[in-house]
């Protein structure tokens, strides 16, 4: 009698031992999907350093542009493709030229200046961070922005969604299996 | 006869198997408090204190190793840095104090760090808390203000036995057979009060010693006056904060700034050293585990020698009900000594874990120079009682129901 019981709760601790330890990889794989899918993160994991939105320049292993709007003023970093997105690509742009189309589909033209990071050892025509003002941008909460920019070697199209961010592998036509 | 004289009787009449019960969960006890304090201090040293460093300027490596290296005098500095650029980045808005320092000598297995004189009069280890050299504080002296002069930090003195006046030779480097600047005498004029950080580990000297130390060379003795060629390991930033005490948030594009230059980058303690934990993290959980283990197989045990005790009282059980213990009587007599057993071996267990995490905690001062201590309360001492309360009355379960369905006539019964 004594020995069934000695069994069953053996076998009940090698149970729950084995549940725990099971239930750790079970547990991982639907959190990371529940994260992908309530947007915590930025798409495919990436990290806007600035806590902006990040726009693919036409791929995402190319690089990205992050957009920050505070008090009319558009600022954008250009930074690095895939997870390289804390560090800085340089562009010899000295503006940037783009079509702001607001929200409610008025079009509307914005240059970004080129503003040197000083610390970084930056000067206009190798600079990564640009800025542009304009005093209808104050009121804008949500808008679409293109334009063309240098960048690794030729002339590339940018197109910002602000506030939500673009990734080409993310538009209905993008082929499967986008790299990432 | 009470309730309580019955179960010490029957401990007493089983004493060998009570005792290992006992024992064996003590162990489990131990080793899980242990582990879970040291983990727990270990886990505040490195994440929350930050050791009156919002930020360290240093030079492009490891992060990791730079803030082993700058704030817990460990592991080696991956550079230097231009003390031009330490100028500029002092001009940043965000950043309201810095102290350069250069690290790379040592004496007698202590790091010898070459650092700016502001450092021990202003710079606040820990929030409000400066330097002392107070006697009632365990310093004695003063700050360096000359050349050949020398601060010991609290722990190196005690271990080197260093008073007033000694001096010493520095090491030119960090590892044993480094050669020594054997011309350069340096004179403690102070030693700093205990701090209880890994400052205490270290000894202070001024930046001009640093650069004009003999065997040093032509070139780094002009950086002494040179600011254009100067060289530095780091600085020590503070960093402005919002009203709530937080870091202000433009620490972060600070940080990309600065890091995106060739020549240094900004790293935040608190930033960098969870990612230590990531790294060793699987250590602490394996112990954890282990812990969880030990205990389990102790109550384990504790559930056998109920077993074993309750197959040789089934007479004395059967007697209790036939002079008119009931069966509730019984249960609550076999789950109580379950209690008791469990609760006994918590108790060992606590003292015993304390008494580990003591000579750990000691050990790992001396060492690092480490904030631990032996009266840290941690989550497991917390629900330690109530959870070994639930344990011996979960591993009484069993031999309380067999004893609340002893048989009186059956057990009875004579033997021979």
């Amino acid at each position: 009698m004594n020995c069934n019981i000695l069994t069953v709760v053996l076998a009940c601790t090698l149970g729950v031992v084995m549940a725990a330890s099971g239930g750790c990889h079970r547990t991982d794989e639907p959190k990371a999907e529940s994260k992908k899918a309530s947007g915590e993160e930025d798409k495919h994991g990436h990290e806007a350093h600035h806590g902006g939105c990040l726009n693919a320049i036409e791929l995402c292993s190319v690089g990205h542009a992050e957009v920050k709007l505070e008090d009319g003023v558009l600022r954008c970093w250009f930074v690095g493709g895939e997870n390289e997105t804390d560090k800085s690509v340089r562009v010899p742009d000295e503006e940037i030229r783009l079509t702001v189309r607001l929200d409610g589909g008025e079009e509307k033209p914005l240059v970004l200046a080129a503003k040197p990071i000083d610390l970084a050892g930056e000067k206009v025509g190798d600079c990564s961070y640009f800025e542009g003002a304009a005093d209808w941008l104050k009121n804008v909460k949500r808008f679409v922005a293109t334009g063309t920019v240098q960048c690794k070697g030729k002339e590339r199209p940018i197109r910002i969604e602000y506030p939500d961010g673009y990734d080409p592998d993310d538009q209905p036509d993008a082929s499967a299996g986008g790299g990432h | 006869m009470s309730l309580w004289r019955i179960i010490l009787k029957s401990l007493r009449q089983h004493w060998l198997s009570s005792s290992l019960a006992v024992f064996s969960i003590a162990l489990g006890v131990a080793l899980l408090v242990s582990v879970v304090s040291l983990r727990e201090q270990a886990h505040n040293n490195f994440t929350q204190v930050g050791l009156g460093v919002d930020a360290v300027l240093g030079p492009k490596g490891s992060p990791l190793q730079i803030v082993l290296n700058a704030v817990y005098h460990l592991e080696e500095m991956p550079g230097k840095i231009k003390w031009t650029y330490y100028q500029k980045v002092l001009q940043e808005p965000l950043v309201v104090e810095g102290i350069p320092f250069c690290t790379g000598h040592s004496y007698a297995g202590f790091r010898v760090n070459a650092i700016d004189g502001r450092f021990l009069t202003d710079f606040e280890y820990l929030p409000g808390k400066h330097f002392s050299f107070r006697p009632e504080d365990g310093g004695e002296g003063k700050p360096f203000e000359n050349r050949d002069e020398a601060v010991a930090g609290w722990e190196v003195a005690r271990a080197l036995g260093i008073r007033l006046g000694s001096a010493f030779n520095p090491v030119c480097g960090v590892r044993a057979g480094d050669p020594v600047h054997v011309n350069d005498r340096i004179r403690f004029v102070g030693i700093l009060g205990r701090t209880g950080t890994p400052h205490d580990r270290a000894i202070y000297i001024p930046m001009t010693a640093f650069y004009t130390l003999e065997g040093h060379g032509a070139d780094v003795a002009g950086m002494a006056v040179d600011e254009q060629h100067r060289e530095i390991s780091g600085a020590y930033l503070k960093i402005r904060r919002l009203p709530g005490g937080a870091l202000h948030p433009g620490i972060m594009d600070l940080k990309y700034n600065v890091n995106q230059s060739p020549e240094a980058q900004i790293v935040v303690p608190t930033e960098v050293l969870p990612n230590l934990f990531s790294i060793i993290g699987w250590v602490d959980k394996t112990l954890l585990a282990i812990a969880l283990l030990v205990t389990l197989l102790s109550a384990l045990f504790l559930l056998v020698a109920l077993l074993s005790a309750l197959r040789e009282r089934r007479r004395d059980l059967a007697l209790m009900r036939s002079l008119g213990a009931t069966r509730r009587t019984v249960l609550g007599l076999v789950l109580s000594e379950s209690v008791v057993m469990a609760v006994l071996g918590g108790v060992g267990g606590f003292l015993l874990g304390h008494a580990i995490v003591a000579v750990g905690a000691a050990f790992i001062r001396v060492e690092t120079g480490l904030r631990f201590s032996e009266m840290y309360l941690s989550w497991a001492d917390v629900f330690l009682f109530p959870a070994i309360v639930v344990l011996g009355l979960i591993v009484g379960a069993i031999p309380a129901i067999q004893a609340y369905r002893t048989g009186v006539l059956k057990n009875l019964v004579p033997v021979s």
